[in-house]
């Protein structure tokens, strides 16, 4: 092994606050990231996800608390001596170099010899994808390309960590879908420590080990994907992450990891972690997905459609009901939408449904 | 990590050696003729090591400073302290030495020793800084700040303060009342004040007027050939001074070609102030020009569009639309003008006759008077016009302009002007051309004759003179021009660099500093510099290093804008990639963002070298008989008499600067087309 092959670290946030003026950007986050892993950060804009990815790279500083990377304190190390690189939303390609000045800017700057530059980075472009471009201008490549290079460039480094700032915003919903799964399969087999910035929800589910959910420069919840579309602890990680109903109930009776609510005038059995007592009013979540939309008559409560609309793999129905409006996916009835003002029992899927708060 | 870390304290280390080393051989004090050069030849010296010991008791005490800083760097105590250590030692190391400097001796003259010991300090404060994280950035970014912070104090503000002192102590006592009293008792001053802003006042409105309408003609017209109009905002470059006025007083002087040739007439009402405004008119009105054909073009015609759809008028679309927008650019432009005008130091000498200016009288103050004191309480009088315009200029205007200047050339498809104002404009216009090319051509051709207004025979004398008294100060100025312009170019960039990429304590001072020279007349500068450096601990009188220093900071200005205005095209991730790749911030200087500038730094160079060439009103108070320079040697001969190899020098230096911005567009075009080629 070389000396540019550290291998990855795992990264610790400890207590992070950063100010601008008087913004705080980052309030008192603390995560870790384990060895080899892909977490995301993800939240709506503003919340301090660029802000945190910027305090890993080392170019801003934290107002307070440290960061640790493989057990050692970073928080003052300059940026450019963390071995942590990064792919930029705007790709940064120097445009006064080729693809290959670009891929080997790094390994000049750690005075390598040639031929090993020369190795490393056909190797690099071999694994993004793009052989034999080396001599093509960077403004010379479409989007998809710009982004592999920007992605070769980071990874020649073998850097401990690797960042991304929502690196496929600039693409098209195609390549997005393909260079996500390029990326992660890439992360996966190299094993780098992974911190991927996005505010795409669906992109943060397909690729991450775990996700952070921000909300106004503080964390809402750290989970793994299932864990936060099936469990939200929270209304806002609820209707952030996918389409969610929140309907208002009350909680009866816990029997073991489950628990009897009463929401309109049926009684459910659904998954209960810890939280609140019984007896209390709950909030409970529903995917519009696990709602079934029967014929009027069926078991379940009453509604009468909204809004209907013809979605090519669903429905998409709003039913008005006792408990509010609900959204509801129906992935059965191929075709065939029931219209407006149609009367319509509905039922749920017990096992799906959660309480949050 | 831990490897870089002891390289830094290894720097420290072998700095410090290399430093005691070089103590041994160079002196700290020189006698006031000469410099560490002739000291080092004639052997009769001996190097600072020795000589503070007896001479600079509180400065002896930095050497034991370096050791222990020397020492403290290999030894293996916590990294905190050490570095509280390195600040109190760097800022002890400092103090001690402007006491020494300032206090104790006063009136000796430093020499290369005190300044490496002194720099050898201040990079020690730089290194401690940046390490302990209160200057972000490496040690090569908080040294750039610290080090051009120094200068700028010395260079900028140090003069200015001293003039101040002048103008209210006297015989070493603080008298404030003294100001008044001096101006108050020259009789003048009521007069010269009045003609002062008389002038600049016209001069402002004239050439904001004639700058708007060229501004419209080349970017609104009709007219087929508008684009050639161009050409009129890099007349004043390549103008040498005194060249338009001598041209007036070929064509309305008393033997003028039209004036008594024409008309006949023998009359010097070109003397005073109709000569100044026309001259000054004609030499500030591209400026304005350039101003404000930036707003013009930056004007979104997608506004007027949508205004003519609303049914408005052609006419009343200009007037609700454009005029609004157009405001804050007309003021800008006025006020710069007005400060020009102020500080002009050529027209005013040449033309003024009886009509006696601020600027002309400071230097008459000096040179005809022997007067500091009233040049002193004269130059307030003008700073502080000037500075007020300039802070008006700079945060009221400023802020209120709707366009930047600076964004991405937007295509717009540019509307024409309504008919019946693009005719006469372009009528003004034209004529306005007529009278310079007439008037340049009459520098030209009068550089050619025998005797102007009474033989115009051909010749080659002036020349042939030129030849035999001018090629030295040529060469001087065509030297110290080339010397000064990649200083100039260099600071003006690193300002530039600094102040977009890095916050750091004081960065608005800083900044502000940095461009004030704009603001300081060249006089000013001049008598400053003079009653700065021509005593003390930093005498450089008579030197061509003081002419120099001199070029430097005041064309900065032009440096940091050309900067600036690249920087900010440059997207700030392209830098932190490089950082993040492992690059030092030297490094991606260098590799990053030189070479996405170049066009920009090549035309600050240019611009720089062609300023230093032409420069009169700062450096006539610095030349001397060993660095003349070309507009003394120049001014010299108009005083004379001689206007004939004056015009020829005049030609010559005409061509040069002609020769400078031809290579520069040839390069910079080049340049531009090849980053055009690769740009994301
Ligand atoms: N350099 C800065 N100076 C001042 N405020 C800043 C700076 N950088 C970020 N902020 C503020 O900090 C907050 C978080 O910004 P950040 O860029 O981290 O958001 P984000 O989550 O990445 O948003 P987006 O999804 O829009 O990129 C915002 O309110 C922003 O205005
Ligand atoms: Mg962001």
């Amino acid at each position: 092994m070389d000396e540019t092959m550290t291998g990855t670290a795992d990264l610790r946030f400890e207590n992070i606050t950063k100010k601008f003026g008087n913004v705080t950007a980052v309030n008192d986050v603390s995560f870790q990231i384990d060895h080899g892993k892909l977490v995301t950060l993800l939240g709506p804009s503003g919340c301090g996800k660029t802000t945190i990815l910027r305090m890993i790279a080392g170019l801003e500083v934290p107002t307070s608390g440290k960061i640790y990377l493989g057990g050692e304190d970073i928080t003052d190390m300059p940026p450019n001596e963390r071995k942590i690189t990064m792919v930029f939303q705007s790709y940064a390609l120097f445009p006064h170099m080729n693809v290959y000045q670009n891929i080997s800017y790094g390994l000049k700057v750690k005075k390598w010899k040639k031929d090993r530059i020369q190795v490393a980075v056909k190797e690099a472009l071999d694994v993004v994808g793009l052989k034999g471009l080396e001599m093509r201008g960077a403004s010379e490549l479409s989007g998809g390309q710009q982004q592999r290079v920007a992605l070769a460039r980071a990874l020649v480094l073998k850097p401990k960590v690797l960042l991304f700032d929502e690196p496929l915003s600039n693409l098209d919903a195609k390549l997005r879908n393909r260079m996500r799964g390029e990326i992660r399969n890439l992360q996966k087999d190299l094993g780098i420590t992974s911190v991927y910035v996005t505010h795409d929800q669906s992109e943060a589910l397909a690729i991450a080990d775990r996700i952070v959910v921000m909300d106004n420069s503080i964390i809402s919840q750290i989970g793994g994907p299932v864990e936060l579309y099936t469990r939200p602890e929270n209304n806002f990680v609820a209707d952030f992450i996918g389409e969610a109903n929140i309907v208002e109930g009350e909680l009866l009776k816990v029997e073991g990891d489950l628990a009897l609510i009463k929401l309109g005038g049926m009684q459910l059995k659904v998954p209960y972690s810890s939280r609140p007592e019984a007896g209390t009013p709950v909030r409970v979540m529903i995917r519009p997905e696990d709602i079934l939309i029967q014929p009027e008559g069926k078991t379940g409560i009453t509604g009468k459609i909204e809004f209907a609309m013809y979605q090519g793999a669903m429905n998409d129905y709003t039913v008005v009901t006792e408990m509010g409006e609900l959204r509801i996916n129906d992935y059965e009835t191929k075709g065939v939408v029931k219209v407006r003002g149609t009367k319509v029992s509905l039922s749920f899927r017990e096992d799906s449904l959660f309480i949050v708060h | 990590m831990i490897s870089s870390a002891i390289k830094k304290e290894q720097f420290i280390w072998i700095g410090s050696i290399v430093v005691f080393m070089l103590l041994v051989v160079l002196p700290f004090y020189a006698p006031l003729n000469q410099g560490t050069a002739e000291l080092l030849t004639e052997g009769d010296f001996s190097g600072t090591l020795w000589n503070v010991r007896y001479e600079a008791p509180a400065a002896a005490l930095l050497l034991p400073l370096l050791l222990i800083s020397a020492i403290l760097a290999m030894s293996p105590i916590r990294k905190k302290l050490k570095l509280r250590l390195f600040l109190a030692i760097s800022l002890l190391g400092i103090t001690l030495f402007l006491v020494q400097v300032v206090l104790l001796t006063p009136e000796l003259k430093l020499t290369s020793g005190a300044f490496i010991l002194f720099f050898t300090f201040l990079t020690l404060l730089a290194l401690t800084l940046s390490r302990m994280g209160i200057i972000r950035g490496d040690s090569f970014i908080s040294g750039s700040i610290l080090s051009i912070s120094v200068l700028l104090v010395i260079f900028i503000l140090f003069p200015l303060l001293v003039i101040l002192v002048r103008s209210v102590v006297v015989e070493g006592s603080l008298k404030p009342g003294n100001f008044i009293r001096t101006l108050t008792a020259y009789p003048s001053t009521m007069r010269i004040l009045k003609n002062s802003i008389l002038m600049a006042g016209t001069v402002g409105v004239l050439s904001t007027i004639i700058g708007l309408a060229f501004a419209l003609v080349v970017e609104r017209s009709r007219f087929r050939l508008r684009q050639f109009m161009r050409a009129f905002s890099l007349l004043p470059i390549i103008t040498p001074p005194f060249v338009i006025g001598l041209a007036i007083i070929f064509m309305f002087g008393r033997a003028g070609w039209f004036t008594s040739g024409i008309l006949g007439l023998r009359v010097n009402f070109v003397f005073g102030y109709f000569g100044i405004v026309l001259a000054q008119t004609l030499s500030f009105a591209p400026m304005a020009f350039l101003i404000l054909s930036g707003v013009i073009r930056s004007l979104d015609s997608a506004l007027e569009e949508a205004s003519y759809t609303l049914g408005s008028s052609r006419w009343h679309s200009f007037k609700t639309i454009i005029w609004p927008l157009l405001r804050p650019g007309l003021a800008n432009a006025f006020l710069l003008s007005v400060i020009e005008s102020l500080a002009d130091f050529g027209n005013p000498i040449l033309l003024g006759g009886d009509f006696d200016v601020l600027a002309t009288s400071i230097y008459l103050a000096i040179v005809g008077r022997y007067d500091e004191m009233l040049a002193a309480c004269l130059g307030l009088v003008l700073l502080s016009i000037t500075l007020t315009t300039f802070i008006i200029q700079r945060y009221w205007v400023g802020n209120r302009s709707y366009v930047t200047v600076t964004g991405k050339p937007s295509r717009n498809r540019l509307l024409p002007l309504p008919k019946g104002l693009d005719y006469t404009l372009v009528g003004g216009t034209i004529l306005w051309v007529v009278l310079t090319v007439t008037l340049y051509g009459s520098v030209i051709t009068g550089s050619f004759v025998k005797l102007w207004g009474i033989n115009y025979e051909f010749t080659l004398q002036h020349y042939k003179y030129f030849l035999e008294v001018g090629l030295e100060s040529y060469f001087t100025t065509l030297k110290l021009a080339a010397i000064s312009a990649p200083i100039t170019a260099t600071m003006g960039l690193m300002v530039a660099y600094l102040v977009s990429r890095y916050t750091f304590f004081g960065k608005k001072t800083f900044e502000f500093t940095s461009m004030l020279s704009f603001a300081i007349p060249g006089t000013i500068v001049g008598i400053g510099y003079v009653m700065t450096f021509n005593t003390g601990p930093l005498f450089f009188a008579g030197t061509a290093m003081i002419l120099i220093i001199c070029f430097v900071f005041r064309n900065m200005p032009v440096g940091i804008r050309s900067g600036m205005a690249a920087l900010q095209q440059i997207d700030v991730s392209l830098e932190e990639a490089s950082i993040t790749l492992g690059a030092s911030n030297f490094y991606t200087l260098r590799k990053v963002v030189l070479p996405l500038i170049k066009p920009a730094i090549f035309s600050g160079l240019v611009f720089a070298f062609v300023r230093s060439m032409t420069a009169i009103s700062a450096v006539i108070f610095l030349v001397t008989a060993k660095t003349k320079l070309a507009t003394t040697v120049i001014l010299g001969r108009i005083e004379g008499g001689k206007l004939g190899i004056a015009t020829a020098y005049c030609t010559v230096l005409i061509v040069t600067m002609m020769i400078a911005i031809g290579i520069m567009y040839f390069f910079t075009n080049r340049t531009s087309k090849q980053n055009n080629a690769v740009a994301v």
